[in-house]
């Protein structure tokens, strides 16, 4: 019922494009165009979007929705394309059963009830309908059980190399996690940071703060949003909690913990960034290249 | 559950002085539930070993693994029987009882720990701190105390409380603790189960908990 309701909607698009361009997630790959998914829909050609999982990076802010110039409710027609997906064995993150230990962490950090421990096999079990992939569980998982399909470890990991790859000789390797929602939107072009593009900084799993060190950073910035500001809730909190407790690690091996820098900067505070990425390219500059860029 | 604590990862990198191949096992038992030895936390130490060693410009070879159960001999031996020969040193991240199973299976190879194990705890997880619950004293007192033990959570273990410590509901040795008799007064006054703190108990029976201990089953 709801399928032919927003289809008849869907009808009145006439591909201006203002959803692609205020959408946040847009912004984030170019995998992912609502103008796109609105023609497909229009012309029942749902095939392709609904096996690819760029689906699932719509996060559901309804951007698409205030600004239609025909209030085309886009969010609610992506929505209801999310629950045919599922159909089709697309879904937003995949529970690897078989490594699953029930620690219920997922379900302690999720904030929308998308991920939950079965009573029956103690295994997690997720709810594609309801998770819009923010990428926390994945994060928290002491097991490596959960794996994303957006924004998944080897993606991440992959992107982390490229980074650290870009940079030239001489040039100070800074890797910034920024959180799509604050911190990038704020972002300046800076010559010595380039930024890795998170959904929320929640995604960020203690393993690639340590693969970006070992890759031969310099230092690790994460802009978060300001606490009560994240999209997700409390991936932000999360994220200082991880952080904090990498930073304590790295200064006992002997990485000088300043090296990692976690900062709270909201989508309007573009010269905070600036302020951020200037103060912390001084720290760097007076401690030199990471110790551990010795032996590469 | 076992509450387990990292070790400064200097004294681990001290104790692996010498070792050229290191397998570290995980724990997906008590300790991978709280977050201190599951799959990921022994791939992170792997990788701060290997930042240790860069610093120090040695090589070193490291391996992951994580089992079930690292107290249950059968499991330890069926999972990393086929992978241990190619290792120098086992260091595990479980408790007290798995470091110990883990050097019983395997004879000829050293094996050490990469934590502090604690108490027996849980968690109160809003806080995220565990919290100590249990001494495994041996002879459970529970029934008589509501379900909160004094034993372990009042500082004196007194067995017929409060003392003359409680101020505003904490105890005088923390101000952030709660007084466990007060706690224990609350809890029997809702079940209305008063009476029983009236009766004064005996000293108790210490040898039950005179280790080593065991349980036939």
């Amino acid at each position: 019922m709801e399928t032919s309701n927003a289809k008849k909607k869907a009808y009145a698009c006439y591909q201006c494009g203002v959803c692609t361009g205020i959408c946040p997630m847009a912004r984030l790959t170019e995998e992912f165009k609502p103008r796109l998914i609105v023609q497909d829909f229009q012309s029942n050609q749902t095939e392709d979007i609904l096996k690819k999982n760029s689906l699932w990076l719509c996060a559901a802010c309804y951007c698409c929705y205030e600004n239609c110039p025909q209030m085309i409710n886009v969010t609610d027609i992506i929505a209801d394309l999310k629950g045919e997906a599922v159909k089709y064995g697309n879904v937003p993150l995949k529970v690897n059963e078989d490594k699953c230990i029930g620690c219920a962490n997922c379900e302690y950090v999720c904030p929308y009830g998308a991920i939950k421990v079965d009573v029956h096999d103690s295994k997690s079990k997720s709810n594609p309908e309801l998770c819009i992939s923010c990428g926390s569980c994945a994060a928290e998982c002491p097991a490596i059980a959960i794996a994303m399909q957006n924004f998944a470890d080897q993606q991440m990991k992959s992107a982390i190399e490229k980074t650290i790859s870009s940079f030239g000789k001489g040039e100070l390797r800074i890797v910034s996690f920024l959180c799509n929602w604050s911190a990038y939107a704020g972002a300046d072009s800076t010559t010595s940071s380039r930024s890795i593009r998170v959904m929320c900084t929640g995604r960020i799993d203690s393993l690639f703060i340590y693969h970006a060190f070992l890759s031969g950073a310099d230092g690790v910035l994460i802009g978060a949003c300001n606490r009560g500001d994240c999209y997700y809730a409390s991936g932000n909190i999360n994220a200082e909690k991880r952080i904090n407790k990498i930073k304590k690690q790295l200064g006992d091996i002997g990485v000088e913990p300043e090296r990692l820098r976690f900062k709270w900067i909201s989508r309007s505070e573009k010269q905070k960034f600036a302020d951020v990425i200037t103060d912390f390219t001084e720290k760097l500059k007076k401690l030199g290249p990471s110790p551990l860029r010795k032996m590469r | 559950m076992i509450v387990v604590e990292r070790k400064n990862i200097n004294d681990i990198l001290e104790n692996l002085k010498g070792f050229k191949k290191i397998l570290l096992v995980g724990c997906n038992g008590c300790v991978g539930i709280y977050q201190l030895g599951g799959e990921k936390q022994a791939i992170e130490l792997a990788m701060l070993i290997n930042m240790g060693n860069k610093l120090k410009d040695k090589k070193i070879d490291t391996k992951a693994i994580t089992v079930i159960r690292q107290c249950d001999k059968q499991i330890v031996k069926e999972e990393l029987g086929p992978i241990i020969t190619d290792c120098d040193i086992i260091l595990s991240l479980a408790c007290g009882a798995g470091v110990q199973t883990v050097a019983e299976v395997f004879e000829n190879i050293p094996v050490i720990p990469a934590n502090d194990t604690k108490f027996i705890g849980a968690q109160a997880r809003e806080k995220g701190t565990l919290f100590e619950m249990c001494i495994a004293c041996g002879n459970c007192i529970l029934d008589k105390t509501g379900g909160i033990c004094p034993v372990t959570r009042c500082p004196k273990s007194h067995l017929n409380g409060p003392c003359g410590g409680v101020y505003k509901g904490k105890c005088e040795t923390d101000k952030e603790r709660d007084c466990a008799w007060l706690l224990i007064y609350n809890k029997l006054k809702l079940s209305g189960k008063l009476e029983s703190m009236k009766k004064i108990a005996s000293p108790k029976d210490f040898t039950k908990a005179a280790h080593p201990r065991k349980q036939e089953v």
